[in-house]
């Protein structure tokens, strides 16, 4: 049966993240999200690392689930609609700072583990070299490349994949401090990399006009900083359940087993665009080659975001599928949703309220995005969440894209379906 | 290609001048090590040296592994194995070890055989003191003369050892005792030079003169003489032009590390010492950013706020603090660095503990060159911290570079002969920087030289900072900023204020304007 992965988040060791980023809380989110498979996060720390010890057991090889009497209090607190099981996996996420041919380069990865032996082993290495225990994502002076290799050679079965690969300033392909191509970051190691991880404001046809990244997997997930973030995006597989399984699917890119990564529409992730978000000044790439980079308001360099940069280094005019490639569907958040629809915020009240109103009715996140025909919604008295979701699913939405640090808008329903909506209620 | 291409003017007469004594004055970021390891290369391919024929004197083993890297780049193809590129003391423990002298088998005492051989001669608390008298007394070349220094002398001889010291007094007494063995390495070394000639002691100079035939180049700067109070006061450049009658002194001048800025500041600094040989010294680099001189309420605010400055030169070390403003609110012109660019220097070792506390919380690695506490874990004595910096074998930064980049926190002894692109010279208050043990005068001169070295570390970004209230040794100290930052002229500068939020200030106090 097809299932959810998100494999990258953060715990509460991490700098600037939700300090309810715990095992238990995490394990109630996927649910309500509709999330089979987790990434830990974090794992090099070794605060977290004890905790995931202390808390979770082993389930299919390489995965990891809550311990039962933590589960069953958890249990309480999520609708039956919503109850599924939920797996760990070992993930933590390194940010490389160093210099490289003369050049400050800024380099997030992805570091997987099939073990906590393995995972103890990269933590003793990573520790030996620099400081892992005062945040859940380490600051390491140290090339991508030996990070590799160590990696590579704590296990067989534990893996990197740089993280959001293109967003500015601390990316692979990052405009600040990133490179060209995977070869200039990794060297002779290069062909160990199997796989990207998109980030929110580039989708699979953005990577897909680069013909070096044909042989890449292309994987999506949440980078959550707090437990609402969980499965922004995600990858849906269809594979044997366990950390072999999962990997054997990315790296052998087979459409049978990796169906589709869930994704944002790019637009809406903060770095999409280029500009200026002090100066309120977003461009679109060849507005900015038209003003040589510089702000209209400022003038000073404006921050380069994803779409420039792949246009820069893509060698094709649009993207193409490559063989093997997985599909992608184009989501957004179910309370950004229905804060649309209820012309509030969708971190208010009133949206949180019947978010889980309809989870209860419904079931998770994911299945009421993806899933739910929208005539169940129109029953439910909610005819303009019903046009708004269909609308995300044929992509027919309003683009209004995010910059340098700003998330985008993508709009749903206009003024008019309002003052329909409106004109009914006063029938 | 000759190997005095690539080189300035200064810098090929330096290199060429090959038939007499000289004294190549050397100021800061001038190309020093490049002259050596050229004149290295000259004397090999165009005189036609052998290259056992040289031997090289360099100041820290770290330094001997750098020229002999830059020597290998120059001369790819020469079989380089007879070259002597050591230390003072490895030279005279290799010279000792050919000869058998003054035992068969020479070797050095360990730290834990110094404290068995101290055992008894004199009570624990005195030992320092000891060997402080004993190692005074070897760098003037005499044996020590007090009882217990004697019995310390005896033991060692019992159990044929020799310490740091000793080495310079047994080779002088080997060539003494063996003029054929004198004549045979003199014979030898038909090329000698010494490297960082300004911290040479009065035995190593000896030592070294002896061996020294008519080609003797000599390469330093007295201005950056920073380790007599180790020994005894000796001007070796004095004691080079009184021995070498004629000799030719031959000025690097062209500073191509620093900022014109940071340069201008450093000769201001200087400027108030007498110049022991001629002291000119011209940028070659553009003029630069300001110096930023922060005034801080306290010591734990100055660590706290270096490091935040240094995460925003990084461009910021997270997401959190690019997206938050904090990054590129303090970050000019957008230039960035990674961690390895950054040094944070101190007067004593005991300061490095704060900077190490901010490091950590914010998660940025670093490194800590330098003794804070003892193998026991107890923190180090005041004169224990001030007798660290004699320890010029430490690993230099480079020599972990290879585990990946990390902040640098090192003493400003320890400095000497690096550079940074980003220097942070902290705890710049009188009686820290400079340096006065309760009750005594500053040696102010050194202590000038010391800043001066310092500040002449950094290549494009130097930062200067003082806390009005430090604890250092068990004791809180009410401080003024110190007397060498009010030495560099307003132009060079830009000024901080205390950037976290002032407690009102006493009526009618006025805030300092440093």
């Amino acid at each position: 049966m097809p299932f959810i992965a998100d494999l990258h988040i953060h715990s509460k060791y991490s700098r600037a993240c939700s300090k309810s980023l715990e095992p238990e809380t995490l394990y109630r989110w996927c649910q309500l999200k509709g999330i089979t498979v987790l990434a830990t996060g974090d794992f090099t720390h070794p605060g977290w690392f004890a905790e995931l010890q202390d808390k979770l057991i082993p389930a299919e090889a390489g995965l990891f689930q809550l311990k039962p009497e933590l589960a069953r209090r958890q249990d309480q607190d999520v609708p039956q609609s919503c109850r599924a099981p939920v797996r760990f996996l070992l993930e933590s996420e390194i940010s490389c700072i160093y210099k490289k041919d003369g050049k400050v380069r800024k380099v997030h990865h992805l570091v997987f583990a099939p073990s906590f032996e393995a995972a103890a082993r990269i933590q003793t290495r990573l520790g030996e070299i620099g400081n892992i225990r005062s945040d859940g994502r380490p600051i390491l002076g140290l090339d991508s490349r030996d990070l590799l290799a160590l990696v590579r050679e704590a296990s067989d079965e534990a893996y990197l994949i740089p993280a959001h690969a293109w967003t500015p300033h601390f990316a692979v392909f990052g405009s600040e401090s990133g490179f060209d191509s995977l070869e200039e970051c990794f060297g002779d190691l290069t062909a160990e990399i199997f796989a990207l991880e998109t980030g929110l404001s580039s989708d699979p046809p953005m990577n897909w006009r680069l013909s070096a990244l044909d042989r890449i997997a292309l994987i999506s997930n949440s980078d959550a900083h707090s437990p609402e973030k969980l499965g922004r995006e995600a990858n849906l597989f269809d594979c044997e359940l366990s950390y072999a399984g999962l990997f054997a699917a990315i790296r052998g890119r087979d459409p049978k087993r990796f169906l589709k990564t869930l994704e944002f529409f790019p637009e809406e992730g903060k770095y999409h665009a280029d500009g200026h978000r002090k100066c309120q000044a977003p461009l679109q790439p060849e507005e900015t080659i038209r003003r040589q980079g510089l702000c209209p308001e400022c003038g000073k360099p404006v921050t380069v975001g994803v779409l420039h940069r792949v246009e820069k280094l893509a060698d094709r005019k649009t993207g193409k599928r490559p063989a093997g490639a997985p599909d992608f569907e184009s989501l957004i958040p179910l309370k950004e949703v229905l804060g649309q629809v209820l012309r509030v915020g969708p971190s208010s009240v009133k949206v949180n309220a019947l978010y889980h109103r309809l989870l209860a009715r419904f079931g998770s996140e994911f299945r009421i995005l993806r899933e739910l025909p929208a005539a169940e919604l129109e029953k439910e008295g909610l005819p303009l969440a019903a046009l708004a979701l269909g609308r995300m699913r044929k992509g027919e939405v309003g683009l209004q894209p995010g910059f340098d640090g700003e998330y985008g808008v993508i709009s749903l329903l206009t003024k008019k379906d309002f003052s329909a909506q409106d004109q009914l209620a006063l029938l | 290609m000759n190997s005095a291409d690539l080189l300035d003017a200064g810098q090929r007469a330096a290199v060429l001048a090959t038939d007499g004594p000289i004294i190549v004055a050397a100021g800061p970021g001038t190309g020093k090590t490049r002259v050596f390891a050229h004149r290295v290369a000259h004397l090999i391919r165009e005189m036609g040296a052998h290259p056992g024929e040289i031997l090289a004197v360099t100041f820290t083993r770290s330094a001997a592994a750098e020229i002999r890297e830059r020597i290998k780049t120059l001369l790819p193809d020469t079989a380089l194995g007879a070259l002597w590129v050591e230390t003072c003391h490895a030279a005279a423990l290799r010279i000792l070890r050919e000869e058998a002298y003054p035992f068969a088998e020479t070797s050095i005492l360990s730290e834990e055989e110094r404290s068995a051989v101290l055992e008894g001669v004199v009570p624990r608390a005195q030992a320092a003191a000891l060997l402080e008298e004993v190692r005074a007394a070897k760098q003037r070349l005499e044996w020590p003369q007090s009882a217990a220094a004697r019995l310390y002398q005896e033991r060692l001889q019992s159990r044929r050892r020799l310490d740091f010291d000793d080495l310079f007094l047994y080779a002088l007494r080997l060539f003494e005792e063996r003029p054929e063995a004198l004549q045979r390495w003199r014979g030898r070394f038909r090329h000698v030079l010494m490297d960082e000639f300004q911290d040479t002691s009065l035995a190593q100079y000896r030592f070294v003169d002896r061996l020294a035939s008519r080609d003797f180049c000599v390469i330093g700067d007295p201005d950056q003489s920073i380790y007599g109070f180790a020994g005894v006061p000796f001007d070796p450049f004095a004691q080079f032009a009184q021995d070498h009658p004629g000799c030719r002194v031959l000025p690097l001048t062209e500073n191509y590390r620093s900022q014109a800025v940071i340069l201008d500041a450093a000769k201001q600094v200087i400027a108030r010492n007498s110049p022991r040989l001629q002291r000119e010294l011209r940028a070659r680099l553009a003029r630069g950013l300001p110096i930023e001189i922060s005034g801080h309420q306290s010591d734990r605010q100055e660590a706290e706020m270096t490091v935040r400055r240094i995460e925003g030169l990084l461009g910021g070390a997270s997401r959190f603090t690019v997206d938050s403003g904090w990054a590129t609110q303090t970050d000019e012109g957008k230039r960035t660095y990674s961690l390895g660019d950054f040094v944070v220097l101190y007067r004593l070792n005991a300061q490095a503990r704060l900077f190490e506390i901010a490091l950590e919380r914010a998660g940025l690695p670093y490194v800590t060159y330098g003794k804070k506490t003892k193998k026991d874990g107890r923190e180090v004595t005041e004169a224990e911290d001030l007798e660290d910096i004699r320890d010029h074998e430490a690993a230099a930064p480079s020599a972990l570079r290879p585990r990946g980049e990390s902040v640098t926190l090192m003493t400003a002894h320890r400095a000497k002969g690096l550079e940074f692109a980003v220097v942070f010279l902290t705890g710049c208050e009188d009686g820290v920087l400079p340096y006065r043990r309760d009750g005594e005068a500053p040696c102010s001169e050194e202590e000038r030289r010391l800043f001066y070295v310092a500040m002449t570390r950094a290549k494009d970004r130097l930062f200067l900072s003082y806390a009005r209230k430090r604890f250092l040794f068990g004791k809180t100290l009410a401080l003024q900023p110190s007397p060498f930052v009010a030495d560099i002229e307003m132009e060079l500068r830009r000024i901080q204020q205390d950037e976290a939020p002032v407690r009102k200030r006493a009526k009618g106090q006025q805030p300092e304007l440093f």
